[in-house]
């Protein structure tokens, strides 16, 4: 039915034929052409056997073979993709066997991630005992159909993402994040556990306020936020907050003080992170401690909840609990701020 | 340039092909001296004369089987449907002689007819006078359906429905009759099959018919202020469809909401989701989401009618919710602070 170029099925998918009538699978003989190759739409790629004929597979289109899913010698059914053609050279080029189902071999990872880590100490290019733990919690790894195709272009292993326990399901963006993790895991010291405390606030006072403050003041919500979380911190002096809220980022200077209008934006090193993500699906984080100590606000069923998350050696029990309990009060009535 | 309303526009596109055209005749209820329960006809008897503006009996299959049988015979005849919903009297009239008399009899006949109608709840209607009917006739191949989104694609649509050699239906939305967009004093037709990108974004592709372009527009500036650039495209006409540039669209922004006011199940939404899922499956970042009115009949309470249909605030919630990978993601970066 689609018959125009701009049907989307690329990278092009070279399945198994069907060579016979009641056939399920076929017998893939050997390759013609090595992953990388770039390939015209009549070269022959691979042959296939069945009970009754053998026959060439052709390219079927011009590109460059970025993934061979199948092993010479290997039975792959009917209608599975059996290589994978795209337009662009691929960069890291995948050649992985039919057993491995829809999981990339943990082998074939670590040579592309070579290239992009920056200035990172050179990796053993082996293959660690590799955990052939797919997906680990069951199988079958939840990511976008962009996603996992820029990630087979891109010799990017998903699995990785997934035993790093990132939360499912990928999308393009979390590439990213798959291209900067150290090519094999940080075997390091078992460090301290980080420090992780939620608290709920009954109502969100923000509502009310933010505008008035807007009318009154001039002020953002963003700058409303780094200021009662800045002056939660109770310094001497003055402190740097990073407000992010729906991929934005904006960062603060708040002096001590109670005026939310001496709030400005600033360049400097953080002390702390506010993540607003009321208004997201997301009701609950535990993303772990970061550099800097991160206070995530999500909505509730009512009212708010606010989590603080930091290394335990960044602050002590103590004055955690002093900053989230600061921070939470500011937010469920921010009156009490400026009194 | 000068703003008219959707009326006028509606108005302007009938008179101009009247004078161009002699073979041009509107006929239906109420269309002469009433000028149509909206009003859009006004006028137009007067200088064309109830020869060319016809009153007809109250029967929906009479009126539109004479229209499809003057068509067949070389008059253009545009049909006035005083409500969307009285489709239903006319299907066999439209779906089984309008829309297959030009294979029926081997290409030797054409019904160059123009069933005008409308669309839209929210004026307080009740079930019977408020439905979305479109996809009950996009369904239909041999009918071509168009959808202005304002008073601009009205008049340029219609000229170009009268000058087709195919069954065209134009819906309406009632509730734009008195909205008004600048629309040229000199001639211009919309050629069908075009979509109008109305806005261009690239983190989501709001697709939206009719008077959702106005919601997806809505729901659009109150995404940019939370920095999400939506892209809104108004396909115009359902059938024929611009396929490639929402294709195009989507490519680029990876995700899709496609929004129209008809029933959502079995809808048009559901047409233009499933062929951007064929087409751009790979391209996707985020499932393709279609929004239309609840399925129920519409509401007579003000109250609960407004709960059935897409509003700006549901756009924005699905689109927010779509645009989640992506914020999960933004949380967990912080890139700039760990790279030192």
């Amino acid at each position: 039915m689609p018959h125009d170029e701009t049907s989307g099925f690329r990278p092009h998918d070279v399945t198994m034929p069907q060579l016979g009538m009641a056939q399920d699978t076929g017998l893939l003989v050997n390759w013609l052409k090595s992953p990388g190759d770039e390939v015209a739409a009549n070269d022959i790629l691979f042959e296939v056997e069945t009970d009754k004929s053998k026959m060439e597979v052709e390219a079927g289109r011009n590109g460059f073979l970025a993934a061979t899913l199948a092993e010479a010698g290997e039975e792959v059914p009917v209608g599975d993709p059996v290589a994978i053609i795209s337009d662009a050279r691929p960069e890291a080029p995948v050649a992985r066997s039919a057993r491995d189902g829809g999981a990339p071999p943990a082998p074939a990872a670590p040579v592309p991630a070579e290239k992009d880590t920056t200035g990172a100490p050179a990796k053993p290019a082996a293959a660690a005992p590799a955990p052939k733990t797919p997906g680990a919690k069951g199988g079958r790894i939840l990511a976008s159909p962009k996603a996992r195709r820029l990630a087979l272009e891109q010799g990017l292993d998903l699995n990785r993402l997934a035993e790093a326990g990132h939360p499912q399901p990928f999308h393009v963006a979390d590439l990213d994040v798959l291209r900067k993790m150290p090519a094999t895991a940080p075997a390091g010291a078992p460090s301290e556990a980080p420090r992780r405390l939620t608290a709920s606030c009954a109502g969100d006072g923000l509502s009310e306020f933010v505008p008035w403050a807007a009318e009154a003041q001039g002020l953002t919500l963003d700058a409303i936020l780094a200021g009662l979380a800045g002056a939660s911190l109770g310094a001497d002096g003055s402190v740097t907050v990073v407000v992010e809220r729906l991929g934005l980022t904006h960062s603060f200077s708040v002096p001590p003080g109670r005026s939310l209008s001496a709030v400005a934006e600033t360049d400097d090193a953080p002390a702390l992170i506010v993540r607003d993500l009321r208004g997201t699906p997301i009701s609950t984080v535990a993303l772990g401690s970061e550099q800097t100590p991160v206070l995530t606000v999500t909505g509730a069923a009512e009212g708010l909840s606010i989590t603080l998350e930091c290394a335990a050696g960044a602050r002590d029990a103590t004055e955690a609990i002093r900053l989230l309990t600061e921070f939470a009060g500011r937010m469920e009535q921010p009156l009490r701020h400026l009194l | 340039m000068r703003e008219i309303t959707l009326s006028q526009a509606v108005n302007e596109a009938l008179a101009e092909e009247m004078r161009r055209d002699p073979t041009v005749v509107i006929l239906g209820e109420d269309v002469a001296e009433a000028g149509t329960s909206f009003k859009v006809l006004s006028g137009l008897v007067d200088e064309f004369g109830t020869d060319r503006v016809i009153d007809t009996p109250i029967s929906e299959p009479g009126f539109v089987g004479i229209a499809v049988g003057a068509a067949m015979t070389g008059a253009r005849p545009v049909v006035d449907l005083m409500f969307g919903d009285f489709i239903y009297l006319v299907m066999d009239q439209l779906c089984n002689q309008a829309a297959k008399q030009h294979y029926m009899s081997g290409g030797k006949l054409t019904v160059p007819m123009v069933l005008r109608t409308n669309l839209g709840a929210t004026r307080r209607s009740a079930a019977q006078h408020s439905q979305i009917l479109q996809a009950l006739v996009a369904h239909i191949p041999g009918l071509k359906v168009a959808l202005p989104s304002s008073a601009y694609e009205a008049k340029g649509l219609m000229k170009t429905a009268i000058r087709d050699n195919n069954p065209v239906v134009i819906f309406e939305d009632k509730l734009m009759y008195q909205h008004k967009a600048p629309v040229p004093e000199e001639e211009y037709l919309i050629p069908f099959g075009e979509a109008n990108v109305k806005r261009e974004g690239k983190d989501i592709t709001l697709i939206a018919t009719s008077s959702m372009v106005q919601v997806a527009e809505k729901a659009a500036e109150t995404l940019a202020q939370e920095g999400i650039d939506a892209e809104i495209i108004d396909p115009r006409t359902i059938v024929p469809l611009d396929e490639k540039t929402l294709l195009d669209s989507v490519k680029k922004t990876s995700r899709a909401i496609v929004i129209d006011e008809g029933h959502q199940s079995y809808g048009v939404s559901a047409e233009i989701a499933a062929r951007l899922n064929e087409k751009v499956f790979y391209h996707l970042d985020a499932p393709v989401l279609r929004m239309g009115a609840m399925d129920v009949p519409v509401p007579f309470s003000p109250a609960l009618e407004d709960l059935t249909v897409p509003t700006p605030e549901a756009v924005v919630e699905n689109a927010r919710k779509l645009c989640a990978g992506e914020l999960i993601h933004a949380a967990r970066r912080n890139l700039r602070f760990q790279a030192a």
